[in-house]
């Protein structure tokens, strides 16, 4: 009996992980590109997912509370510069 | 015949999923290899090539529908197909021919399988799904056996499991082994896991499962257990950010299975220091002796079950003044198995291959732990480290080299870099034009794919208005 209950838990368990593992991997993209990090390894938030310092930060693409190394802020003043071409994306 | 029939609707839902999904048969397998229906089951599924099944479907699958996005090449991958390679080749100048190849049957069928592992599982979800299901295949075994444990106390040399016999999940050292090496992966899945229902209590399920293999391990009395028990206990204090919960969380764990079974686990584990007088662990100790003078002379090893040409003589003691002489004893430890079976080259290939494991997958937990989004990939490498630390522990005492788990557990590591090499990665297709530009501006530790830029540029291209709507905005805001 107890043999056969491990084996209906275990077996349903899996089951269950299978059917919504099918589902997920079908709608999910199955990389997503990183999108956040922190300032030690180097990567930044994309803009949408930051919150503003100032209402004009993202246009420009320069912060006015910007406490970054300098390389990162003149990488963002090119991004600034392309911004004004249209669709960016923000790399470093 | 109930047990049989729902084990035979879950091998056919594995193939039948799998055709809409093909990574699907390939857990399959690994269910079939790990849970072994075909030696549970007692109609149908105990007289059908059930792993030879599902593995061409998996092979097939994968090759006709899903050859998208490949891993990148790695080391343990190239190792791996070598020791195929290898124990293929020892065939010509095995000890045993017969039973070299019996062996060899299996041994290289899950090697190559976790060879072919990683090119199927890729995605997030399929890595969980993977761990998942080999999780519950074990779980299907010590869920029981736990039980059992509880309600009996357990013993050494009972077999409260499903399997009957005394080999595979039947044999004591190799169950308690990896009881073990789950109890870290089904931590993980409590925490991490996105194919369960999200619910409060999951957590907790999960740390009953991983309880539940923890009280198997013990409840079989195994000494190697008490080893890998040490070793993970030691390892996971290591890891853990809460190190004082985990320091008591531990101790009282200690405190209760020392109440419950102290008198029986110290009269085993006191066998580990008079090996002398103990003729397991002195047979063992003569065995290794054995297997050093071999391989001095048969530097290539005598491939699989080269063992049984050993003649190990036994010292006189108080019981038999005389000593005794055994003849085939078995190696009793991974390292000597693949020592004597494989040669020194399989052995440093073996050896290269964990070392090389643990290491990438150190350095993949440094590195992710810094991205909130790969936090999970972070987690998983310790979870993985973990259970192969175990297995490099325990596995010194116990003939397991060639068992599914070690192979699993590499193959795990390699998916989950190959899934930070991808998600690196992921926006490069996007780039054309100044953006391409933009994104090789210099990095420091860029070079090749080996060492990939961890600061990637952001997921989706970012709508910024043309500078006509920029200045109004900014005019507005104003």
């Amino acid at each position: 009996m107890l043999d056969l209950t491990g084996i209906l838990f275990s077996s349903i368990m899996m089951l269950l992980v299978i059917f919504r593992a099918v589902q997920l991997d079908a709608m999910l993209p199955w990389f997503r590109p990183l999108k956040t990090g922190t300032d030690s390894s180097g990567l930044r938030l994309r803009p949408e997912d930051q919150a503003p310092a100032s209402p004009d930060a993202r246009p420009s693409g320069a912060r006015s509370s910007d406490t970054r190394s300098s390389d990162t802020r003149s990488s963002d003043a090119r991004m600034g510069r392309h911004a004004a071409r249209g669709r960016v994306t923000r790399t470093r | 015949m109930l047990r049989s029939l729902w084990l035979l609707f879950v091998y056919l839902a594995f193939l039948g999923l799998g055709t809409a999904a093909p990574f699907v048969m390939t857990l399959g397998y690994v269910w079939v290899d790990t849970f072994r229906p075909q030696e549970v089951a007692y109609i149908v599924l105990n007289q059908l090539p059930v792993a030879l099944i599902m593995g061409g479907g998996a092979i097939l699958s994968y090759f006709a529908l899903d050859r998208r996005s490949p891993p990148p090449l790695t080391m343990q991958s190239v190792l791996q197909v070598m020791m195929a390679l290898w124990m293929t080749a020892t065939l010509m100048w095995a000890e045993v021919p017969i039973r070299a190849w019996e062996k060899w049957d299996w041994a290289f069928k899950v090697v190559l399988f976790a060879a072919f592992l990683p090119l199927v599982i890729r995605s997030r979800i399929q890595i969980e799904a993977f761990a998942q299901v080999y999780v519950f295949a074990l779980a299907a075994n010590f869920i029981p056996f736990g039980i059992k444990v509880m309600l009996s106390g357990g013993g050494y040399g009972r077999n409260l499991g499903l399997i009957g016999v005394n080999a595979g999940l039947g044999e004591g050292g190799y169950l308690s082994t990896v009881c073990l090496m789950a109890v870290p992966l089904a931590l993980y899945l409590g925490k991490h896991g996105k194919l369960v229902p999200k619910l409060p209590l999951m957590p907790l399920a999960y740390a009953g499962v991983a309880l539940l293999a923890l009280i198997t391990a013990i409840g079989t009395y195994q000494r190697s257990a008490l080893i890998g028990l040490g070793v993970l206990g030691v390892y996971m204090f290591m890891r853990s950010r809460r190190k004082v919960l985990f320091g008591m969380f531990a101790l009282a764990a200690g405190v209760i299975v020392a109440s419950v079974a102290m008198e029986s686990w110290s009269n085993r584990g006191a066998t580990m220091t008079e090996y002398k007088t103990e003729s397991s662990a002195m047979i063992r100790v003569l065995v290794w002796q054995w297997t050093l003078g071999y391989v001095a002379a048969h530097p290539m090893g005598g491939s699989f079950d080269s063992y049984l040409i050993n003649t190990i003589v036994i010292p006189g003691d108080d019981a038999s003044p005389g000593g005794m002489v055994q003849n085939g004893r078995a190696f009793h430890s991974i390292y000597f198995e693949v020592l004597g079976e494989l040669g020194i080259p399989g052995f440093l290939m073996f050896v290269l291959l964990a070392l090389s494991t643990l290491v990438s997958l150190w350095r993949l937990a440094s590195k992710c732990r810094k991205i909130p989004e790969l936090a999970w990939v972070a987690d998983m490498s310790d979870a993985v480290q973990a259970g192969l630390m175990v297995f490099l522990s325990a596995g010194a005492f116990v003939g397991i080299a060639f068992q599914p788990p070690f192979w699993y557990f590499v193959s795990m590591g390699i998916c989950l870099r190959a899934y930070v090499w991808h998600a690196e990665r992921a926006e490069d297709k996007t780039l054309t034009g100044w953006r391409g530009v933009a994104r090789s501006t210099p990095v420091p530790h860029a070079a090749g794919w080996r060492k990939p830029p961890l600061p990637l540029p952001a997921g989706e291209p970012v709508t910024v208005p043309g500078w006509r709507d920029a200045s109004r905005t900014h005019r507005e805001t104003r």
